[in-house]
């Protein structure tokens, strides 16, 4: 990103002719990565962003093409969440973030697929189909912000804003080879953004390497008054410079390489890790006693939220509507069958159940618990060490028709993700090497609440010194 | 009725007078045209957030205050989860586990003697949409200006026992909430609510009976006559050997009869869990103080002061006290002229018609408490005769002009002077010598009969008081 | 559930649902085997309270905006099949 701003200003490229070029690229691309297209809307902005770097403007998003995942609401743009309920739902107002980025210069270039209503971790749950891995075609991108990945990985954006509730930004990013950011609970405004389990869900930047996921974030993150769980902290200008390394202790979580991470993950991985002591890091061993009970708890408290979050969606005010029904009952379950898809109508379940009379407490309320006790055993860890690494994900990317019979196995694959999404803390993806069949392996750094800065900053050290993030599929 | 006494417990939603809405900026101004005044949040639309209006919580520790609770310190949002279609998020914000305000109590009346009612709790939450059903084309339609208008919950403990203490508890219940500002308490517009529930039992017995709950009472009147009804039928129920079931019923005022409702949920099971789109409410003791000193006099209190201070009997108390506006007007003559029960009287006689036949209230009045008073002055002077005065209220009041300026031009000014009566009369004694011999004769109430042809005569002008003592003098010689 | 939910499910969903919602549900049963005891339960990870407005009325959104994405309009309201119960 940085580069192209450059270019734009040495006149090299313009942001119009650049988005032209992406609009394309996309239009011949079959990674089925958009959904929508903001073609006009686009061009119009990018020759105004043009205008405003004629005039001097020094902001390096000016004329930046970014993908925005279908779940963040954009005005006058269709926004489905990749779900039959939303397929022709165009929203009256802008996620606060997209004014934020639309104030900067950038250029919405169009909606990304995902996961239906955010749920998934393959893309494939989509009503609009599957988002193909860039690196291998029969793969999937990861999910549920498959999308903004691939459109990152295949240069079909400068840069992409995907969402994070259990690992939805990190896995992709994963799974693509790129870099992808869940920030510090409530630096990031969910005003706008489709909520799936609002004590968990934020939105994250995703980009080609560590230094453009410190971009997008710097424009992104910041107090809302209309989002009453965004913190009114203010920020200054995010450091593009690499962290020192020397002295910072590096956590490694006994848990997190246990039976089920695949081998040539853990190499990857380690290998990465040996690198950060090299660059003067040291490594420290650390326990996470409670982590073995995430997965659980997440598909309770995510479940649980989601099924009241998504109540909403009753084809009265907005969205699909069986109209043959002169029954309201009826209207209401005849709609609903046929908005959503199979695993939307799995986890609402599973969320009205936990949440239902005599069980609340057995199940909402056990998790709620256990929740506050994985947050303590990360404030423990973090007084041993200034941050966390181990994998993003057990495994590369497996084939579309994968584990489809499967669920509970693809929600075991967010164990790693997980924790960081239940504790509120930020952690960050980046590519850290190949697996046996060639495709990317991700390493995830995580950081106590607010230091957000400190992993984009390790990440970019680690980046300055290696040519992973640069390998394209 | 069969020695049976009722267990009434009442649940009042009042509408605040908030300027905007609880979880939005919408205004709250009632009577728009449909879905003129709604925005993303109190739409529903995906991806929106609700942000408490502080407003709403003033209100609520006002309130708390007023009804003797316990301010809770730290009170938490809930969700109520259900499907109905003026619900737009498919769960409506409210407090479950720990609501705003607890353990209150209000004293009313009962037969005589002071009757406290015990508050369980006081909670926010948010207005619903409207439906408006068209049976005829099988169709609903929702109106969503009034989702998310600020509601305060209050719900008391099951202490009546008549309806007549219903009706009593809400008419003190109401007054609090418009002498506090915070409701209009109006029940044909709605923004007053009141749910009852209600199980009888054998006179003096401990337990409790099945109970019902009553819906869809849109008037205090309603309330007693459905109250009555429900008590009537369950006794029936159980004197027949039956057993009452426990439902909700909704009234049918043109019937005189409820009915049972379908559930809106097969199984009530709300699922509430905290919100957790909305954060702790966490209430210090600053501004508790704050609230406390500044609370508006209670009508309870300014009754009491009304009877104590001027001197005004229970009716008249309550009466001026209805409205806090027309008491402030009340102290404010006479704080211009001390006469309490003159002012009183006209306050809630004449002053009362003026307003009705101009349609205005206290606030819409032309006469100002200086004109009002002033008018009074001259009545009391003899400077106009209390039935003239009521002509020239009404001219103030349709005008705005001042008394003295309407009684000269109509040239209404009472007649006192002696010397101008005593022509006058003597011309009317000389007209009716029959009358005068019969008065002298000892039918001495023709008084009344001279009297009155001295107003006809001076169309009506004449002092009546002057006008009789100088008969008498004229006629007793 | 499903009722509960407003899903409909036929026959074969159930059979489905019911098998896969049992192994996450008994999956989730592990976490019987955690001491908990008085731990406070997370409702949210951040320690904000006291977030508020100030009671300010603000525009509201165009009636046509409203009804935009309405599946069905009478005049200005929302339609929807007749409401049996009323409150």
């Amino acid at each position: 990103m940085l580069d192209t701003a450059r270019k734009f200003r040495k006149e090299d490229i313009s942001p119009l002719s650049h988005v032209e070029a992406l609009l394309d690229r996309i239009r011949q691309s079959d990674l089925n990565a958009y959904v929508t297209l903001n073609g006009d809307n686009a061009l119009v902005d990018a020759k105004a962003a043009a205008q405003s770097i004629d005039r001097g403007d020094e902001d390096l998003l000016a004329g930046l093409a970014i993908a925005v995942k279908d779940n963040i609401s954009t005005r006058n743009l269709r926004t489905t969440c990749s779900s039959n309920m939303l397929r022709f739902f165009v929203p009256p107002y802008d996620a606060h973030v997209i004014g934020l980025l639309r104030e900067r210069g950038a250029v919405i270039l169009g909606k990304t697929n995902m996961d239906e209503f955010a749920m998934g971790s393959t893309t494939t749950t989509s009503a609009f189909g599957p988002t193909k891995n860039p690196w291998d075609v029969t793969k999937t991108p990861g999910g549920s912000s498959g999308g903004s990945a691939a459109a990152v990985a295949a240069g079909l954006c400068d840069g992409a804003l995907g969402s994070d509730t259990g690992g939805s930004v990190r896995q992709p990013a994963s799974f693509c080879g790129i870099t992808g950011l869940k920030p510090t609970y409530g630096s990031v405004s969910r005003y706008g953004l489709v909520a799936f389990a609002s004590s968990l869900d934020q939105i994250g930047p995703m980009g080609r390497s560590a230094r453009d996921v410190a971009v997008l974030f710097d424009a992104i993150r910041g107090h809302d008054p209309r989002d009453s769980t965004s913190i009114p902290k203010r920020y200054g200008r995010i450091s593009l410079d690499g962290l020192d390394l020397r002295g910072v202790r590096i956590g490694v979580p006994d848990p997190f390489f246990s039976e089920g991470l695949s081998r040539d993950v853990e190499r990857s991985v380690r290998f990465a890790i040996a690198l950060f002591a090299e660059l003067g890091a040291e490594t420290v061993a650390i326990d996470l006693p409670h982590i073995r009970y995430g997965v659980a708890v997440y598909y309770i408290v995510a479940t649980a939220e989601a099924s009241s979050n998504l109540a909403r969606y009753d084809g009265v005010r907005y969205g699909l509507r069986d109209t043959e029904n002169a029954d309201l009952f009826e209207m209401y379950c005849e709609t609903r069958a046929q908005g959503f898809g199979e695993e939307v109508k799995r986890r609402i379940m599973l969320g009205t159940y936990a949440l239902s009379a005599g069980y609340y407490d057995a199940y909402y309320r056990k998790a709620s618990q256990v929740r506050t006790l994985i947050a303590e055993d990360f404030r423990r860890a973090f007084k041993q060490c200034d941050m966390i690494a181990g994998p993003t994900v057990p495994v590369t990317a497996f084939g579309l028709d994968e584990m489809v019979d499967d669920p509970l196995g693809v929600y075991l694959l967010d164990t790693y993700t997980i924790p960081a999404s239940l504790a509120g803390i930020p952690a960050l993806s980046i590519p850290c090497g190949f697996g046996d069949s060639g495709l990317p392996v991700g390493l995830q750094l995580m950081a106590p609440a607010f230091m957000d800065e400190l992993i984009l900053g390790a990440a970019m050290t680690f980046q300055d010194r290696t040519r992973f993030h640069e390998v394209r599929p | 009725m069969s020695g049976y006494e009722a267990v009434i417990g009442l649940e009042v939603h009042a509408q605040l007078l908030t300027g905007s809405k609880i979880f939005c900026g919408c205004t709250t101004a009632f009577g728009l045209s449909p879905n003129t005044n709604t925005c993303p949040v109190c739409l529903g639309l995906p991806g929106t957030l609700p942000v408490l209006n502080r407003e709403a919580v003033e209100f609520g520790i006002r309130l708390g205050l007023a009804l003797n609770c316990t301010i809770e310190s730290r009170n938490v949002f809930a969700r109520k989860n259900y499907f109905y279609p003026d619900l737009p998020k498919g769960y409506q914000i409210t407090q479950f586990e720990s609501p705003l305000c607890t353990r209150g109590h209000l004293d009313i009346e009962s037969g005589g003697a002071p009757k406290r009612i015990g508050i369980r709790r006081i909670h926010m939450e948010e207005d619903a949409g409207k439906n408006i059903h068209d049976e005829s084309r099988g169709r609903s339609y929702i109106d969503f200006n009034r989702a998310g208008v600020p509601l305060l919950e209050i719900v008391s403990e099951p202490d009546m026992s008549t309806s007549g203490e219903a009706v009593a508890y809400l008419r003190e219940l109401r007054l609090i909430l418009v002498h506090l500002g915070i409701s209009d308490g109006n029940m044909e517009q709605g923004s007053f609510r009141c749910d009852a529930n209600i199980s009888v039992r054998p006179a003096g017995a401990a337990g409790f009976g099945t109970r019902t709950e009553l819906k869809n009472m849109n008037s205090f009147r309603n309330v007693q006559r459905a109250l009555d009804h429900e008590i009537q039928r369950q006794s029936a129920i159980i004197d027949s050997g039956s057993s009452v079931v426990q439902e909700t019923l909704s009234w049918n005022a043109i019937l005189g009869a409820t009915r049972p409702m379908r559930s809106k949920e097969e199984s009530h099971d709300y699922r509430y869990f905290p919100d957790p789109d909305l954060v702790p409410v966490v209430i210090d003791e600053a501004w508790t103080a704050t609230v406390r000193k500044n609370l508006p006099e209670l009508p309870s209190a300014r009754r009491r002061r009304f009877m104590d201070l001027y001197g005004l009997p229970t009716y008249d108390a309550e009466q001026l006290t209805q409205e806090p506006a027309l008491a402030d007007y009340y102290e404010q003559c006479v704080s211009l002229l001390d006469a309490p029960k003159d002012i009183s009287n006209w306050v809630m006689s004449e002053l009362t018609r003026v307003m009705h036949e101009t349609g205005v209230d206290v606030r819409g009045l032309k006469i100002t408490p200086a004109m009002l008073t002033d008018l009074i002055s001259l009545v009391k002077a003899g400077t106009v005769s209390g039935l003239a005065a009521k002509d020239v209220i009404t001219e103030m009041a349709a005008t705005g002009r001042n008394a003295s300026s309407i009684v000269e031009e109509l040239g209404m000014a009472q007649v006192s002077d002696e010397t101008e009566l005593k022509a006058l009369i003597l011309g009317i004694i000389e007209a009716n010598p029959g009358q005068v011999t019969k008065y002298r004769q000892g039918k001495t109430q023709l008084l009344g009969f001279f009297v009155g042809e001295a107003m006809k005569a001076s169309k009506g002008r004449a002092n009546p008081k002057v006008a009789g003592t100088i008969i008498r003098e004229l006629l007793n010689p | 559930m499903a009722r509960l939910a407003r899903l409909r499910v036929n026959k074969d969903e159930v059979a489905r649902f019911c098998r896969d919602l049992s192994s996450v549900l008994a999956y989730m049963d592990m976490l019987r085997e955690v001491d908990t005891g008085d731990v406070e339960a997370t409702v949210h990870v951040q320690a904000l309270v006291n977030v508020y407005r100030e009671d300010a009325p603000g525009p509201s959104l165009d009636v046509g905006e409203a009804l935009r994405n309405a599946p069905r309009v009478h005049g200005n309201a929302f339609e929807v099949p007749l409401v049996m119960d009323e409150d």
